[in-house]
């Protein structure tokens, strides 16, 4: 897998230095509902965790293709409740990451009302925070996940547009807290993120 | 199932045959890509009773000081497919051949005391499944330089799942082959590269699962529910 990313990468970073594509870059917002996923457990009765997201974003537009790249930070606006007991004595999750995303795929543009981009590729994950029980237990991971992206950017002025972008992804932490005799808590960090943002085109005319 | 291909078969050449009335265009396009995850909580009776494991590949990840366990994450898939599409101004409708199967992930170490301290299970899921959709949808052009479309249907699909747990003093293997109509909705881009060749990108969702199915004493399910993003190429027919 890492092997592909890396001709995935090489490939898009030689085709940004020989061709004149268009550089952007901007900032986001985002949402993701029910971090960790506890809610999917069976039996279980959960409050949601939902956090905010604040990301820069890297996005490289060589004609019909794109490589998207950045870095966001995710932090709960709300911390996981596990109600009575039904995942054995876990009662709060803070689940915390950094995200560094690496997509690319095909980038459609509408003239100059703006574009549309739909990507494959992945995310790495350094995950943060604690789930809470009859003790603290620390989370500290790093981690890759394959997933795709689905985007709109829409031009509000000259050389800037309106982002909108849908992620999905999937990858899972080995178990970092006990409900009963083994470690057996893991992080599920899969499931869809929305953003919203700006982002600034350096050489639109070029 | 053989006779649920007899009544899907029918239907999906009637409304192709049907849909060319109105069609301006009959595309056939190769695509490939994967789905991150596949085969939903692969929660079968042996793992709830034997394992005490009640949510499948969502509970089976244990480990403990001393003993050496990885952890076993959710399949990633790889999928290759062929469909043919044909479409009017604004309305397309598709059918073709989908294959998917995993390829990565599913597999590792977790622990279990089977009446004799705690030992490590070499656990192992995979699945492989094909599906033919059938989806109807809308079509936005821009300009004759690229396409956005969404759709909707379903698809009949039919797969194997494949679960494994080994230990010293234990050994289960089950598989379970069925099928299902899942319900699918789809939406992609399209860039233009000539009058007859066009690049696409898709993202595919699948909801449906299959009946309980017996093997080796095991039930269990084969969930074909999942995203998928693939890409290919676009080949037109106009009229």
């Amino acid at each position: 897998m890492k092997k592909l990313i890396y001709i995935i990468l090489f490939i898009f970073i030689n085709q940004v230095l020989l061709a004149s594509g268009k550089v952007s870059a901007g900032i986001t917002v985002g949402y993701q509902n029910d971090v960790g996923n506890f809610d999917e457990k069976s039996g279980a009765s959960v409050d949601y965790q939902n956090n905010l997201s604040l990301g820069g974003i890297f996005k490289f537009d060589m004609g019909f293709v794109f490589f998207r790249s950045g870095v966001e930070y995710s932090y709960p606006i709300e911390k996981g409740k596990i109600r009575d007991g039904s995942i054995g004595n876990l009662e709060y999750t803070k689940i915390i990451f950094w995200e560094v995303p690496v997509y690319g795929g095909l980038n459609l543009t509408i003239r100059d009302y703006g574009s549309l981009y739909f990507g494959g590729g992945g995310s790495y994950i350094f995950g943060y925070g604690y789930v809470e029980g009859a003790s603290k237990n620390k989370i500290d991971t790093q981690l890759f996940g394959t997933g795709f992206i689905a985007g709109i950017e829409s031009e509000i002025f000259n050389d800037m547009s309106l982002l909108v972008e849908w992620e999905y992804m999937s990858v899972r932490s080995s178990p970092v807290a006990s409900t009963g005799t083994y470690k057996d808590v893991t992080i599920d960090y899969s499931g869809n993120r929305f953003r919203i943002g700006c982002i600034y085109h350096f050489n639109r005319y070029d | 199932m053989i006779k649920n291909m007899k009544r899907i078969i029918p239907i999906i050449f009637f409304i192709l045959c049907y849909s060319e009335g109105f069609a301006s265009s009959i595309a056939i396009s190769l695509k490939g890509g994967y789905s991150p995850e596949i085969g939903g909580s692969f929660y079968s009776q042996w793992q709830n009773q034997n394992l005490g494991v009640h949510d499948g590949i969502n509970d089976i990840n244990r480990s403990k000081d001393g003993i050496v366990t990885s952890t076993i994450e959710k399949p990633m898939a790889i999928l290759g497919g062929s469909e043919i599409r044909i479409s009017g101004e604004s309305i397309y409708f598709k059918s073709g051949f989908n294959y998917v199967k995993s390829y990565h992930g599913g597999s590792g170490f977790t622990l279990n005391n089977f009446g004799s301290g705690d030992e490590a299970v070499e656990v192992k899921y995979s699945l492989w499944f094909f599906y033919v959709p059938l989806t109807g949808g809308v079509i936005i052009s821009f300009w004759d330089e690229s396409k956005l479309f969404f759709g909707i249907g379903g698809a009949f699909a039919y797969g194997k799942r494949s679960d494994s747990f080994k230990s010293i003093s234990t050994e289960h293997k089950a598989s379970f082959q069925g099928y299902a109509l899942p319900l699918m909705a789809e939406f992609g881009g399209e860039y233009l590269l000539s009058d007859h060749i066009s690049l696409f990108c898709t993202i595919t969702y699948i909801n449906g699962q299959s009946n309980s199915i017996e093997d080796n004493s095991d039930y269990g399910r084969i969930d074909f529910t999942s995203y998928s993003f693939s890409a290919g190429v676009l080949f037109y027919y106009d009229f």
